[in-house]
């Protein structure tokens, strides 16, 4: 090590708390990754957590001569070689130990007094890109970004579900649209399903997916209001089947038992023959008070009713008796194909947004499953459901009062099957520990939540304990990645999309197309 | 004043190998030009595939033009859009030589704009001012990228009765049994006309866009078992006559049959082959054939024995010494425990290839030898994921042609391998 590179020295700790001295003028930041190098192609790698104030000179000495300056006694006096006898120690921790480019959990110390310099991109040549990479971000250093690209297999990370907690203002957004912009070009290997409750995605008003070289191949848009060449958002009754309800619209006993008469006795046309009071063959009456709660309930989450001309109707035209048979067939053959679909839910109502979910997660669901016991399964691409305020379907008071869900079925099985989910929280701290163990991978924005903070840091796949003040003072666009897919949390700089966008999208003369009748 | 015209599609003239259904499908055509006629339609649009092929027999080519002919000369105008059928981008079609001899009208007539936007020339019908145009079809839907390059503002100002003639299937109204079909969004359609013909699916349906109607006649026959299949499970088969003022009035659909048709499935599953054929005959023997067409499907998994042990020819000859005009019994569907596992299914001989070409395909690399980019690009484009089923289908058709009529083996030979040719694009590399 060059004396010009080194930062510090190891002075005091142990394993949990390594102090170092700042060497003068380095300036060391918290987050900073640092290095300790132990010859023969061996380093630790060190983060700091916390810096404080040193110094050699005694408390009172300190306070007696800062009065003398501030009181203006003591106008030429100065410490006799300041940066010796006051200095800033760092406390870090080794979060990683590098073996002939090999990263495995450090269980040693740093040699004591060793020199310590900043990290280099040759210090994390192991981290290569895998299969079927998803671009996250660079290396950060503190607030030092570093020309190291972090890449994890999509497929793994996926499939074993995704969290990602932030308030608002930290980049969620862009993080999402980062990984979905890098996951279009990734060439079929992920099926993604976006449930958008904001339209922001797909940039039907600015840049966004459809700006994507791919998109024209490899994304699906649906929306109630279409933009040209996207798909409208109707789905016919048909595709409805009573336990898409499950834990999104609560049913008495009474009601639950209405619904499996009538889907017994018409199947697919349950639905219009509940809203049209058709009688149940073979004598079997249901109480009409039960059936005008049905009714009820249809009309205010499907925006279903009939109209003077006894003509089904859909206030939201979402829903509908006579288009929109093929649509969920559509969506799923999209997401098989290794496409990504986007739903704008921004005009439904909460409970109509959450039931489309359940309809199309089910059916992928139910799919996957049968491709796994046909043994087809390795040929199909992962499939990962980006789901927003994740609270409403996997937060704990909605699991305890509305029972079981599709989502909270994945969050469980769905590893197994090549399906996972993509959940984006404010809120971690209402998602039972049950759910937040099971997602492997966290990426961590920016969160001045103290609770939220500990929900997360308690989940997380590494010990981040000692995270508590760095994720507090994540700017917007600086994360960690923890999971089980990489050797320690790394921290990580998301690009701009716009700025990806933008590099992505060189203007090209596209060729004149000769258009014949 | 309330004008009316006649909307029909999908005539497929010329399809059928089976001489008795070839007939069936042009006596379909011809009785709906005679009710056209009847009716006294002020003219009559098609809706694309009025023909099997871009060059179909001369016998079926004459049928046609005869009735092309009376009407024309009952003063009625035809208006007509390519369908994917009967399109060539490599050669003449009869559709052309027709327009040519002033039957009919062709209604798609683009015109470049900038930014490899287009437009399309709008017709107004003399008798009655309604405003037409539309976009034709092509194999395997490619025509969706016509409609992404259409300036749909440029139909804004239209006034009066505006209609829009297409052979595409679209995502939200498809019928079930065509989700694998390729089709294209609805928001591809330029919004504001009073009537969308529609063609190209083979099913009938009335559905509302906007202030229009968006509707398919279906076929008036149809040119496959699953078509007729279909008619005898009560789909009905006819066109729509449709009463117009400045919006539409009335929409009466006329339904044509040129014979019955009944279809019967036998299920095979877990029967041994011999139960299957005692079905089978069982079957033949106790239904009314006369005058009808039979269709029979067997389909399932044999629990013992082979599809090829099963002997159709005694049902048929039964039913047909019992008066069926046609008997076509199909062992597509049949699959058996004592072979192999068979790689794909599906219900229809295109269904099964196309599933073979992907399966095919997916094990396809490109061979790492290639250096040359521009070879590579080319290559990849060409033959991995939905270009290489495409190709491969396209291909298929072109292999598939008959010789013509009075061609020679050598022009024969030569037109097939400069088709083969144009679609390998091979000029396009050079």
């Amino acid at each position: 090590m060059q004396d010009l590179e080194i930062v510090g020295q190891v002075i005091a700790g142990d394993i949990a708390n390594i102090l170092v001295r700042e060497k003068s003028g380095k300036k060391l930041e918290l987050g900073d990754l640092l290095v300790a190098e132990e010859g023969d192609s061996r380093l630790l790698i060190l983060k700091v957590y916390g810096l404080v104030y040193g110094s050699q000179v005694p408390q009172l000495a300190r306070e007696m001569a800062s009065g003398l300056k501030l009181e203006g006694l003591g106008a030429g006096l100065d410490y006799f070689e300041p940066h010796l006898r006051n200095y800033v120690i760092a406390e870090v921790k080794a979060i990683a130990q590098v073996i002939n480019n090999k990263a495995r959990i450090p269980k040693s110390l740093p040699t004591f007094f060793s020199a310590i310099r900043h990290i280099k991109k040759e210090d994390l040549a192991f981290l290569t890109k895998p299969d079927n990479p998803i671009f996250f971000g660079n290396v950060r250093s503190g607030s030092k970004v570093l020309d190291v690209p972090v890449f994890l297999n999509g497929s793994d990370v996926f499939t074993h579900h995704v969290l990602i907690p932030a308030t608002t203002g930290r980049g969620k957004s862009n993080l999402v649209k980062v990984l979905l912009w890098n996951a279009l070009g990734s060439g079929g290997k992920f099926g993604i399903l976006v449930l958008d409750p904001h339209d922001e995605y797909y940039g039907r008003h600015g840049k966004g997916l459809k700006d994507h070289p791919s998109a024209k191949q490899d994304l699906v848009y649906f929306s109630t209001t279409p933009v040209k060449a996207a798909n409208t958002l109707v789905i016919n009754l048909q595709s409805i089947k009573p336990w898409y309800f499950d834990g999104i619209v609560r049913f008495t006993d009474a009601q639950n038992d209405a619904i499996d008469q009538y889907y017994n006795a018409f199947n697919d046309t349950w639905i219009e023959n509940v809203i049209r009071d058709t009688p149940l063959p073979n004598g079997v009456t249901i109480a009409p008070r039960t059936l005008g709660v049905l009714r009820r309930k249809f009309d205010s989450v499907l925006g279903i009713y009939l109209d003077d001309a006894d003509q089904l109707q859909c206030r939201s035209k979402i829903f509908s008796d006579n288009s929109g048979e093929t649509t969920m067939q559509d969506i799923i053959n999209s997401l098989e194909a290794g496409k990504i679909v986007v739903i704008d839910t921004s005009r439904l109502l909460d409970q109509a947004e959450l039931l489309i979910g359940s309809i199309i997660v089910g059916d992928i669901f139910s799919r996957y499953q049968k491709y796994k016991s046909d043994g087809r399964l390795n040929d199909k691409p992962v499939i990962s459901i980006v789901i927003e305020e994740a609270p409403r379907v996997l937060g704990t008071n909605v699991l305890e009062s509305s029972g079981d869900n599709i989502y909270n079925t994945i969050a469980r099985e769905g590893r197994k099957f090549k399906v996972g989910l993509t959940a984006i929280t404010q809120l971690t701290s209402v998602i039972p520990k049950t759910v937040l163990t099971n997602i492997n991978t966290k990426i961590i924005l920016g969160n001045e939540m103290s609770v939220e903070r500990r929900a997360v840091m308690d989940s997380a796949s590494q010990d981040l304990s000692d995270e508590d003040r760095t994720i507090a003072s994540l700017d917007k666009g600086e994360a960690i990645i923890s999971s089980s897919f990489v050797k320690f949390a790394i921290p990580i700089q998301i690009p701009l999309i716009d700025e990806i966008i933008a590099e992505d999208n060189e203007p090209q003369n596209s060729p004149k197309r000769r258009v014949v009748g | 004043m309330v004008y009316k015209f006649a909307h029909l599609s999908d005539c497929h003239i010329g399809a059928w190998r089976d001489t008795t259904l070839k007939e069936m499908n042009i006596k379909a055509f011809e009785m709906v030009f005679d009710r056209c006629m009847e009716e006294k339609v002020d003219f009559i649009i098609i809706a694309g595939d009025f023909f099997e092929s871009n060059m179909p027999d001369l016998e079926s080519v004459q049928r046609a033009t005869e009735k092309l002919r009376q009407v024309k000369d009952a003063g009625i105008t035809t208006y007509i859009i390519y369908g994917s059928h009967d399109y060539s981008a490599t050669k003449l079609s009869m559709i052309h030589i027709l327009e040519s001899a002033g039957l009919f009208r062709k209604v798609m007539e683009p015109q470049t704009l900038d930014n490899n936007r287009i437009t399309l020339t709008v017709f107004t019908d003399i008798k009655t001012g309604a405003k037409i145009t539309g976009m034709s079809g092509r194999a395997l839907s490619l025509e969706k990228t016509y409609f992404e390059m259409l300036d749909h503002e440029s139909f804004a100002e239209l006034d009066g009765f505006k209609i829009f003639v297409f052979h595409s299937a679209i995502n939200e109204l498809r019928p079930k049994d065509l989700a694998h079909a390729t089709s294209m969004p609805l928001s591809l359609l330029p919004p504001g006309f009073s009537y969308y013909a529609g063609g190209h699916v083979h099913s009938r349906s009335e559905n509302k866009y906007g202030n229009g109607l968006i509707v398919y006649p279906g076929c008036i026959f149809g040119t496959d078992a699953r078509d007729l299949e279909h008619t005898a499970r009560k789909e009905k088969r006819g066109f729509y006559i449709v009463e117009f003022d400045t919006q539409v009035k009335k929409l009466k659909f006329i339904e044509m049959s040129p014979c019955e048709i009944i279809s019967k499935t036998i299920d095979a599953d877990k029967k041994t082959a011999s139960q299957v054929q005692s079905a089978l005959d069982q079957y033949a023997s106790g239904i009314a054939a006369n005058g009808k067409v039979i269709l029979i499907r067997l389909q399932g998994t044999l629990s013992a024995g082979k599809p090829s042990d099963i002997d159709t020819n005694p049902a048929k000859e039964l039913l047909k010494k019992n008066g069926s005009i046609t008997v076509n019994i199909s062992k597509f569907g049949l699959a058996t425990q004592e072979v192999t596992k068979i790689a794909v299914m599906g219900e229809t001989k295109e269904q099964i290839e196309e599933k073979l070409f992907k399966q095919r395909l997916a094990a396809f690399k490109l061979d790492p030898s290639i250096k040359d980019l521009k070879v590579r690009s080319f290559v990849s484009k060409l033959l991995i994921g939905d270009g290489g089923t495409t190709l491969a289908k396209d291909l298929v058709s072109v292999l598939r042609d008959d010789q013509k009529d009075n061609e020679s083996k050598v022009i024969f030979e030569e037109r097939i391998v400069g088709d083969a040719l144009a679609k390998l694009k091979v000029d396009e590399l050079e």
